[in-house]
């Protein structure tokens, strides 16, 4: 069966929703700790906020006023948590392939990169809930955009959950170059990099010179936050869901040749 | 100080360089992967800085400090946490010791703790932060230096200024890291005391809220290391005394830290096994 059909049926469905929702639970046990990382987290966005207004000139750049700036990194460092940070899959791929632990997972009867990028969801899904919101309200004194069209919310909803399936499947590929590599520190770093400088996490991509910004608006790393933050904040209309659906679907096919590629690369030391 | 005060201090110390270079030999075991990653590390852990390359690129200042000068304010703050990081790891690390309870194995040598974690790791990698910092330390200072912003005497002072950064953060990291002793788990502390104020002090303070700058100033003294000196240096503000709070703020803070430190250290109890 296709991958497209393997996880569309409906027994792959459920399953992938039980891994969704375990990874959520298991995020639950260290909440506490993670409502002082929120706090720390609007630090960073205070920070990013005072920094931005200080170079802003009043009467602002692109379609940004200085008010829509702080309205863009708010809500860009509320989601940080569901698009950049605290993305584990990575670690737990190349983890496996260490200790050998992969060939059992893959040995399993569900598709293995499904799995992975299910159980990453779900932890993503919490820490968008129970990181994202405390940090918008800690936050929300500096200046919280709210639109009060409920489509805004709904069409920034699924830019947003595209944007988190990217990031789970750009991270669950640095985690297979382990297969090659055992080591994933340099892969790490280029996508780290690229997310957050192309990404739009800590400033709009307008910002960046104009030949870089063409690049990177078409980037995938746009999905991330730039495109979830420009429909919430009513400056670019909902079609921006296109660019994010039509990425997502390539990483899936890159993700899918490439944990292939693996499978046919993979080595077991021990006996 | 006693002859036999001086002679256990070079003691330590040849025994320091003795535990350090076989540290150093073990990790050099794999040498490609090793210098690829600190050249990568160097590279791409420049984000802060290009993220203000890209805004003064765009906007030019500030709060009227150019590209140039928050390079000096970045380099020094870098070099300072980078310089700490490769010494003091262990210490950064620390509440590993205290979970799986190697406190203990610590605790029976016979010097000062302190010294037994230092001694324990060189973290070469760290190293990456003091190149990316010199790198563009030496950028700016040629710009500034040519421009007579700033003469020979200042790059000297810069020098200091990197010394006592580099001892403020090691005491903040101290400080810190003691904390462990009571409450075991720093490491979202460490976002708060070290990672953010670090972030904070690669700009000028001015942009702050005053809170935000009485915090760098008096409470997490990292702005007192980089943004006091190099804000008169580059005149534009402040007197002579803006080059000897560093030292000040630098001894007052290290010995509070270890003062911190031996407080915790009473009070440690073993996890057992």
């Amino acid at each position: 069966m296709s991958f497209i059909g393997h996880v569309a049926s409906l027994g792959s469905l459920r399953k992938y929703r039980v891994l969704a929702i375990k990874g959520f639970i298991q995020n639950l046990q260290y909440s506490a700790s993670h409502l002082v990382n929120s706090v720390a987290s609007a630090i960073f966005g205070v920070l990013e906020v005072h920094f931005w207004l200080n170079v802003t000139p009043p009467q602002g750049f692109a379609d940004y006023a200085p008010i829509t700036i702080v309205h863009y990194l708010t809500f860009s460092q509320c989601i940080v948590w569901f698009t950049q940070f605290g993305i584990r899959v990575r670690n737990r791929v190349r983890d496996a392939v260490r200790s050998g632990n992969v060939a059992t997972e893959l040995m399993r009867p569900i598709d293995f990169y499904a799995y992975h990028v299910a159980t990453e969801y779900g932890s993503l899904l919490y820490g968008l809930t129970f990181r994202g919101i405390p940090v918008a309200l800690m936050l929300s004194k500096l200046g919280f955009y709210i639109p009060k069209n409920p489509a805004v919310w709904g069409w920034a909803l699924v830019a947003l959950l595209i944007g988190g399936y990217i990031a789970a499947a750009q991270w669950y590929m640095v985690g297979l170059t382990a297969f090659w590599t055992t080591e994933i520190r340099t892969a790490y770093w280029v996508i780290s990099s690229l997310s957050l400088g192309l990404g739009g996490a800590t400033f709009p991509l307008e910002v960046l010179p104009d030949w870089l910004y063409r690049i990177a608006r078409w980037s995938p790393f746009a999905c991330l936050n730039y495109n979830p933050a420009r429909i919430y904040l009513e400056l670019s209309c909902p079609k921006l869901v296109l660019p994010g659906l039509a990425w997502a679907a390539i990483v899936t096919v890159i993700a899918q040749t490439l944990t292939r590629a693996a499978r046919r690369k993979l080595e077991v030391q021990g006996g | 100080m006693s002859q036999g005060g001086i002679k256990r201090i070079i003691g330590l110390i040849r025994l320091y360089g003795l535990l350090i270079s076989g540290a150093v030999r073990a990790k050099m075991q794999y040498k490609f992967d090793f210098i690829a990653s600190i050249l990568l590390e160097t590279v791409m852990g420049a984000y802060d800085y290009m993220v203000a390359v890209a805004a003064l690129w765009r906007f030019h200042t500030i709060a009227g400090w150019n590209i140039y000068e928050v390079g000096l304010l970045y380099s020094v703050s870098k070099i300072g946490w980078g310089l700490y990081r490769a010494f003091l790891e262990e210490v950064d690390r620390f509440e590993g010791y205290i979970i799986r309870g190697d406190f203990d194995a610590i605790l029976t040598r016979p010097y000062p703790s302190l010294f037994v974690l230092a001694s324990r790791n060189f973290a070469m990698e760290r190293l990456s932060f003091v190149i990316q910092g010199t790198a563009i330390l030496v950028i700016s200072l040629r710009n500034l230096l040519g421009l007579g912003v700033l003469d020979w005497s200042g790059v000297l002072h810069l020098g200091l200024a990197i010394l006592w950064t580099t001892l403020i953060t090691c005491a903040i990291g101290i400080a810190t890291s003691a904390a462990a002793f009571i409450i075991v788990r720093v490491e979202e502390l460490q976002v708060f005391t070290q990672n953010a104020p670090g972030t904070a002090t690669l700009y000028p303070l001015e942009i702050y809220p005053t809170w935000l700058r009485n915090m760098l100033l008096y409470f997490i003294p990292l702005g007192v290391g980089n943004y006091i000196p190099v804000r008169y240096l580059l005149g534009k503000g402040g007197s002579w005394l803006n080059l000897v709070a560093p030292a000040v703020t630098a001894a007052i803070s290290l010995a509070v830290a270890v003062r911190l430190w031996h407080l915790g250290e009473v009070r440690y109890h073993s996890t057992g096994s």
